[in-house]
């Protein structure tokens, strides 16, 4: 199961990268700005670029700590729900009800 | 019974409901009355409208007004409860997606016809290189009805459907708006048509994706 | 279940590793060893995430936009999770794009926002994104907000694209974006395309993340499904 979800999701990040290295190609893949005939010193360019790294690491760390907090605690349920079912199967398993598939 | 003849039954329907009530097209003309004068107090320079907010004052209120219609697309239907009943036809959905989007087309044309002179009245503009904003309007209402159905109807079974049509469409909407305030402003300054032919074909594009994806999403989602 | 809760499978945590070995690997080679940009200075540093960010978000939100289609077109739940998995983590770099972007601009363009093609778009891209989800999360049923969402995200590709045709001929006349620009060194290269693979890695492992997450719920609610009709099993035969 996990493995055929691995793959799905390869695949899939597979397809958009091949549509989005096709958008680029017909867009001419600009990639880079052109910075040459702006200089400005007046503005502290450290104290945005650090901002911007802090934002963006944010950004990054708080999505995968509540991801993976959240999958902990469906994990947890998820192995109360089964004692419970497992405790049931005992004394009658009903017809056509899927066994866990992990 | 042809596909033709469902849409245009189910059109005439609509459209009987809405002549006994009057309620949804007497408040969108009200509505956009409403949003021109407070527009127009927007952009108050020196007790004088502002002419050169023409373009922008026309179309977002279209954009606004169109979404109040939007809104009671499916009134009818939902008040009922049979709108998987309307869709379920044996031509499929499609008699229902285009008797809706025809008849929201019906009410922003209607609304057109009567903001565009109050408009110009209210920013005392003259309304030069009319056909060409006409056309431009006319490819704006047509992708506007197309996708806002689609939308009206993805939000059917949705709850907080008045704050979440806004978020789906105006998004969606952006190169019809963008396109259609370009055109407009060019036409007014009387500009040739090759300085927004592009707009024109953009627009065009657009209407055509949407002309064909929203029936076939349509179908999709009211099964 | 052989594994004990709260455990994330090891290929997972080896793929989320990896990614923020690469990650520090990338800033270190963007801090200490590539140049800083002659005219602009350490703020051009900020470009090599920025890109990065972009490059995951367009990638991201292309891949659920096809798997959408693929859905509508033949329901699949673990494409559709996938899907789903793709657009938030898109989402996420679509904000890390939209406050770098302000943040680079600021020094190298003199003002926090332009309506600059790219940045338009990824602000409309982002704003329709939001949209999928909040759909999804709104709908009555799952299956509905499944179905609705999918319907929105792909329209959103073709959609897109024009959104991206109109703003580069709406914003025409701004300073603009020449080809390769930019980068003058080959350390600043190694720079770019090490933050590049870095981000795009990470960014895969955080939707194989999200995606086995995404599944487990569904899952859960399929046992609760069977848990229930079990109960009910029961209360009958011991009527």
């Amino acid at each position: 199961m996990r493995l055929k979800a691995l793959t799905t999701s390869l695949v899939t990040f597979a397809t958009g990268f091949i549509l989005t290295a096709g958008l680029a190609w017909a867009d001419g893949a600009t990639v880079a700005q052109d910075l040459s005939r702006y200089k400005e010193e007046s503005v502290p360019g450290g104290k945005l670029m650090l901002i911007a790294y802090m934002v963006l690491w944010g950004l990054v760390g708080a999505y995968a700590i509540r991801t993976a907090l959240r999958q902990s605690r469906t994990e947890r349920d998820l192995a109360a729900l089964q004692d419970r079912l497992d405790h049931f199967a005992g004394s009658a398993t009903p017809a056509g009800a899927p066994k866990a598939e992990k | 019974m042809t596909m033709l003849r469902l849409t245009w039954l189910l059109l005439a329907k609509d459209v009987r409901i809405a002549a006994r009530s009057r309620e949804v097209l007497g408040f969108m003309l009200l509505f956009a009355l409403l949003c021109v004068v407070v527009f127009a107090f927007g952009f108050l320079r020196e007790g004088h409208a502002a002419q050169d907010q023409v373009p922008g004052v026309l179309w977002v209120t279209l954009l606004f007004t169109g979404t109040v219609g939007l809104l009671r697309l499916f009134a009818p239907e939902d008040e009922a409860g049979n709108l998987d009943l309307v869709a379920r036809t044996r031509s499929g959905t499609a008699p229902l997606f285009w008797s809706k989007a025809l008849l929201q087309l019906l009410f922003s044309g209607i609304v057109t016809l009567f903001l565009v002179p109050i408009v110009a009245v209210f920013f005392d503009t003259s309304l030069d290189g009319l056909p060409w904003i006409a056309l431009s309007l006319a490819l704006g209402l047509v992708g506007q009805a197309a996708l806002g159905t689609l939308a009206a109807a993805l939000l059917a079974q949705v709850r907080l459907r008045e704050a979440l049509l806004p978020l789906v469409l105006y998004p969606l909407l952006a190169p019809l708006v963008l396109g259609g305030v370009k055109v407009t402003a060019l036409a007014l300054t009387r500009a040739p048509y090759a300085a927004f032919s592009g707009w024109i074909e953009l627009m065009l594009a657009f209407d055509l994706v949407v002309v064909v994806l929203s029936p076939w999403l349509f179908a999709r989602v009211t099964e | 279940m052989t594994e004990t809760p709260s455990k994330l499978p090891l290929r997972l945590l080896t793929g989320l590793g990896l990614g923020t070995l690469l990650c520090i690997a990338a800033l270190g080679w963007v801090f200490f060893v590539a140049p800083a940009d002659e005219n602009l200075g350490i703020v051009q540093k900020i470009f090599y995430f920025h890109v990065g960010s972009a490059f995951g978000m367009l990638l991201c939100l292309c891949a659920a936009s096809a798997s959408a289609l693929i859905d509508l077109m033949a329901p699949n739940e673990t494409i559709d999770a996938a899907g789903q998995a793709c657009t938030e983590v898109g989402m996420i770099f679509a904000l890390g794009v939209l406050t770098s972007g302000p943040l680079w601009a600021r020094k190298s363009w003199g003002t926090w926002w332009t309506w600059e093609p790219r940045l338009t778009l990824t602000l409309l891209v982002l704003l329709i994104a939001i949209a999928v989800l909040v759909l999804r999360s709104m709908a009555a049923e799952a299956q509905t907000g499944r179905r609705i969402g999918n319907a929105l995200a792909v329209l959103a590709a073709p959609v897109a694209y024009l959104i991206h045709i109109a703003v580069q001929k709406w914003g025409g006349t701004h300073p603009q974006v020449i080809q390769g620009g930019g980068i003058q060194s080959s350390d600043m290269r190694i720079a770019f395309w090490g933050s590049v693979v870095a981000l795009l890695t990470l960014g895969f492992s955080l939707v194989a993340l999200r995606l086995r997450g995404i599944l487990l719920e569904q899952h859960m609610v399929r046992l609760r499904l069977d848990l229930s009709a079990l109960e009910l099993q029961r209360a009958r035969n011991g009527e």
